[in-house]
């Protein structure tokens, strides 16, 4: 079975020296694995005892394993399986409805005692799996509007079982991988930028017959506030726009060359709620300054180009759509995350993949650039 | 592995070279565009605005806490201390956020047992400057200090210093004279003259620590301290500048003699209790320096400071326990008969009157009939020195007759009065030297009295009576000056100004404030009259002072007042050879200056032997 290997001018695959795995994938991931233990130690000096510190490094070890399984299994059994992890996940969702455990008002965890298992993170996963296996079932590419809108219907339980929980942010982290997946496979841009303006004004009719129009949706009030104070945290510096503005506070102070590992006053001293898990991005900018902070944000560029290289290169579509899958994840957590903590972006709980503490998060990631190692992979074996 | 999901077979199924080419183009420009405007935004917060969040997430962490700086104490000419601190405990309170602030206020007022209200009103004159602490309470009990410790979880931003709170060791004596401190008010802020305070300033309010409060404050320090999110100092303890301990001040003020004359004044007014105050002056005839000032009642400095509540204040201003005035510097009285010194030196030196001339009082002024004298068918014939041993009212209306107001105001100006004696003490008044140009003013210009001076009118000012009004320091300072042949000294409190170890830095020279060069025979007629006003059987004070061990020149007066009883006076010297001491008492509505203001003086004068001659007063009260 001889597979067509794709040469692209400006992009070389010198298979020798890779030795079969992207190591700059590999490695990139691996820096922001490292540079996550001195962020969240200093994010959590509070708590005493380096207790994140050494769960993060145990999470670390469990995600080099999850990473490790990933490109080693064969991703095309996984896709085949897919209907089965949706069919199990979509339980555990359901799950989480009654033996869920609460924290900060939402209900998103099952408990094992060790672990708090979040399905909604799996659903990630899940989602990027089953959506390669439809996708790759069609004879051509969805290019109308119709048949796309059609193509997200199986999203509709679980997306509302998400939404439910509450957890907007991970239901807009899964449209968005879904929507990016579309776009590799080979629906035409215009299609998806026309179903994203869709999405934008249905929204906002939402939005207006809630607030205006009194229909009673399933809206939660503070998702309306943190989109207002998210961009204008100085309207209310005391209130809903502290932590935006905190985190602003913190960044800015980061100046030039930052205010050095764990001396950032705005991070020691607490004035950041949840800078270790969504908000670390705001210690990275306080602590390394602007010029170690932009070689952070380069080793986020290397990281999805890699993916992007993975996902054009495949040998075969699966892989193509598992790491363009991978790379809308990555790419929009990122997006989404960095840019809410300097205030560009509305608030919407999404951590930022490799840096911020979180059990499920951390696995989920790694597996996901697993699968992409894996996609590689599996092209110079190919090759070979 | 079979793939079923797959339709077609051996075939890679994906998009072709070209269409990957194109969406892997598209998603890099998308890719970089994104993190173009990351970067974009980061270069915006952390090098164009870099600077003003720098300094905003310093007064996030950084608080200053000030170290007040110890104030000066006041000593008497001793050393004995009148004024000084002690470490208290004081509640501060860092405000942090609303929410915060509307549980823990409430909760603190509770412990504090304030009214909530109270300790809001404190707080929000701290808005816009959070990152100071507000003092809430001063000098807290132990209990409230357990309470608060003990509670401190439920108190964020509530924290307790020692801070120096003023003490008086003396309570009330010379309460009014010295003062006391009080946090800075809203129209002390205002004012230009107070700009280097800050809110919550503890400052002179009234006396010594007001006029001295530039020397006795001293130079605060602070330190930065660090907080956390919820303004709790975490333990950081940034660079920090030690205070500069204020200057202190030492007296003028014999403490022995102050608690003499404090003790005369209240039995004196123990013994008239319709009398409404009592003030004394005490100088030391050669050098101004004020020996003893004292107005009664006073207040009780300590109760004030540690926070009295305004009932209680109110209750005791209205009853007439405390008052705040200093009667010897603000206190305006007619002089009555104690002005017949001026009156005579006036009289000789213009050669109105001689040594030897008598004159003959038939009980009223022939010129004037309804100008009558005190005693019931007149003195006789009388020489200068008689009518001031007895006080003769005729006699002097004769004076004021030859002299006219004019010539007495232009001698009453020269010996101090009608001005500011200058005592380095706020709040002094003018008095009213009364004139013809001064009554045209006063009563002119459609006003209902005569604007001009009548003919009875200038007889009357002769002898204390009509139109003038000093205070009791204006006419210590007049004795003063009689005593030291025409020379007036400033009355000074402060002799010198020490460092926080107790060297001089600074020394103040008694200072000649006026001067009436007349013939010296003058005064020493003034004075021999002066003399046989307490040693001669006729003298109005001679019952009081008959044994006095030294011999003691002074004048009586009671003075007619329109507003209410007469008030009390006696001015007076001594001793006689070589006067060392002059004084002036002043019974506010006492009556008659030798039953109720002549006792007072002589107890200070025997106060004074006793401290300057302990053996000779021993011998006296053997005897």
């Amino acid at each position: 079975m001889q597979r067509p290997s794709i040469e692209l001018p400006n992009i070389r695959i010198e298979s020798r020296a890779v030795r079969r795995i992207d190591f700059w994938l590999l490695g990139a991931v691996l820096f922001l694995h490292i540079l996550s233990l001195p962020l969240i130690d200093s994010a959590t000096h509070s708590a005493g005892g380096h207790y994140y510190l050494k769960r993060q490094l145990l999470l670390i070890a469990a995600s080099l394993v999850m990473m490790g399984l990933a490109t080693f299994i064969d991703y095309r059994d996984l896709v085949w399986l897919s209907p089965w992890i949706l069919g199990l996940n979509v339980l555990l969702l359901v799950a989480v409805l009654f033996i869920g455990r609460t924290a900060g008002g939402s209900t998103r965890w099952i408990s094992l005692g060790f672990f708090d298992l979040q399905p909604s993170e799996l659903f990630k996963l899940t989602a990027i799996l089953f959506a390669t296996r439809i996708l790759c079932s069609m004879d051509s590419p969805l290019e109308s509007v119709w048949p796309v809108i059609a193509f997200y219907t199986w999203l509709a339980v679980p997306a509302l079982l998400i939404l439910k929980q509450p957890d907007l942010g991970t239901t807009l982290v899964i449209i968005a991988i879904v929507t990016g997946m579309l776009y590799f496979s080979g629906t035409p841009g215009r299609t998806i930028f026309t179903l994203i303006l869709a999405g934008v004004i249905m929204v906002g009719i939402l939005l207006w017959l809630y607030l205006y129009a009194g229909v009673p949706l399933p809206i939660e009030e503070h998702w309306i506030d943190r989109l207002v104070t998210g961009f204008n945290p100085e309207k209310d510096p005391l209130g809903k726009g502290y932590q935006v503005l905190q985190s602003k506070i913190a960044i800015g102070s980061g100046t030039l060359w930052g205010k050095g590992l764990g001396k950032g006053t705005q991070n020691r001293l607490d004035f950041i709620p949840h800078q270790e898990t969504d908000f670390i991005f705001s210690v990275v900018g306080e602590e390394l300054g602007f010029v170690r902070t932009t070689v952070v944000l380069g080793v986020y560029v290397l990281i999805l180009c890699r993916c992007l290289i993975a996902a054009v290169t495949s040998a075969d579509k699966e892989g193509t759509l598992i790491a363009g899958g991978v790379l809308s994840m990555l790419l929009f957590q990122s997006m989404v995350n960095i840019g809410m903590t300097m205030g560009i972006m509305p608030v919407t709980g999404i951590p930022l993949p490799f840096l911020s503490y979180g059990g499920t998060a951390s696995m989920v990631n790694s597996f996901a650039i697993g699968l992409v190692l894996n996609v590689g992979w599996k092209r110079h074996k190919i090759l070979f | 592995m079979n793939h079923g999901y797959r339709n077609r077979e051996n075939t890679p199924g994906n998009l072709p070279v070209r269409e990957l080419k194109r969406i892997r183009d598209y998603v890099l420009i998308i890719v970089f565009a994104c993190f173009l405007i990351v970067i974009g935004q980061l270069f915006n917060l952390q090098i164009v605005q870099g600077e003003k969040y720098r300094s905003l997430s310093k007064e996030n962490y950084l608080r200053i806490t000030p170290i007040p700086a110890p104030r000066g104490e006041i000593l008497d000419r001793d050393g004995e201390l009148l004024v000084t601190s002690r470490p208290a405990f004081t509640v501060f309170y860092w405000y942090l956020d609303e929410k915060e602030a509307a549980t823990t206020l409430p909760h603190l007022a509770d412990i504090l047992g304030m009214e909530p209200a109270e300790v809001e009103e404190k707080v929000r004159k701290y808005e816009g400057r959070y990152f100071e602490p507000v003092p809430i309470a001063r000098d807290i009990t132990p209990e409230i200090y357990t309470k608060i410790v003990e509670d401190a979880p439920n108190l964020p931003g509530v924290f307790i210093d020692p801070q120096p709170i003023r003490y008086y060791p003396q309570d009330d004596l010379l309460s009014t004279t010295l003062g006391y401190v009080g946090e800075i008010t809203q129209s002390q802020l205002d004012d230009p003259q107070w700009k280097d305070y800050k809110m919550g300033s503890i400052v002179g309010q009234q006396g010594l620590e007001l006029y001295y409060e530039s020397i006795l404050r001293g130079i605060n320090g602070g330190y930065q301290v660090e907080v956390d999110y919820r303004g709790r100092p975490t333990g950081n303890v940034g660079p920090g500048i030690d205070p500069e301990p204020g200057k202190s001040i030492q007296l003028e003020i014999d403490l022995d003699l102050q608690m003499a004359v404090e003790e005369a004044l209240k039995s004196a007014l123990e013994q008239n209790p319709e009398a409404k105050g009592a003030s004394a002056v005490v100088l030391d005839v050669k050098t101004g320096g004020v020996l003893s000032i004292a107005s009664v009642p006073g207040f009780d400095p300590n109760i004030l400071i540690s926070g009295i509540s305004y009932k209680d204040l109110n209750q005791k201003i209205t009853s007439g326990e405390w008052r705040f005035a200093n009667l010897a510097a603000t206190g305006l009285y007619p002089p009555g008969s104690a002005f017949k010194i001026v009156t005579a030196v006036a009289a000789l030196a213009e050669g109105k009157t001689d040594r030897t001339e008598e004159f003959f009082d038939p009980g009223y002024h022939p010129s004037a009939p309804t100008l009558i004298c005190h005693k019931w068918g007149g003195h006789g014939y009388v020489n200068i020195e008689e009518a001031l041993e007895v006080s003769c009212n005729t006699y002097f209306y004769e004076m004021g007759r030859r002299l006219g107001v004019d010539t007495l105001a232009e001698y009453c100006r020269a010996l101090g009065l009608g001005m500011k004696t200058g005592i380095d003490l706020g709040g002094e008044n003018y008095g009213t030297v009364p004139s013809t140009e001064w009554k045209a003013k006063a009563y002119g210009e459609g006003r209902v009295a005569q604007p001009e001076f009548l003919f009875s009118e200038h007889m009357m000012v002769a002898m204390g009576q009509a139109f003038h009004l000093y205070t009791p320091i204006q006419m210590a300072s007049v004795t003063q000056a009689v005593a030291n042949q025409g020379v007036r000294m400033r009355p000074r409190l402060v002799s010198k100004i020490l460092d926080s170890e107790g060297n001089v830095v600074e020394e103040f020279l008694p200072e000649v404030s006026g001067e009436l060069v007349v013939d010296p025979g003058i005064f020493d007629i003034v004075k021999a009259g002066m003399l046989r006003v307490t040693n001669e059987p006729g003298g109005t004070a001679y019952w009081i002072f008959h044994d006095c061990p030294v011999k003691v020149c002074g004048k009586t007066g009671t003075a007619q007042n329109p507003l209410g009883d007469d008030h009390s006076w006696f001015v007076g010297f001594g001793p006689y050879e070589d006067p060392e001491i002059a004084l002036a008492v002043v019974v506010d509505q006492g009556g008659s200056g030798s039953a109720v203001a002549a006792p007072v003086a002589r107890q200070i004068f025997d106060a004074f032997l006793a401290i300057t001659q302990p053996q000779e007063a021993e011998q006296v009260i053997a005897d």
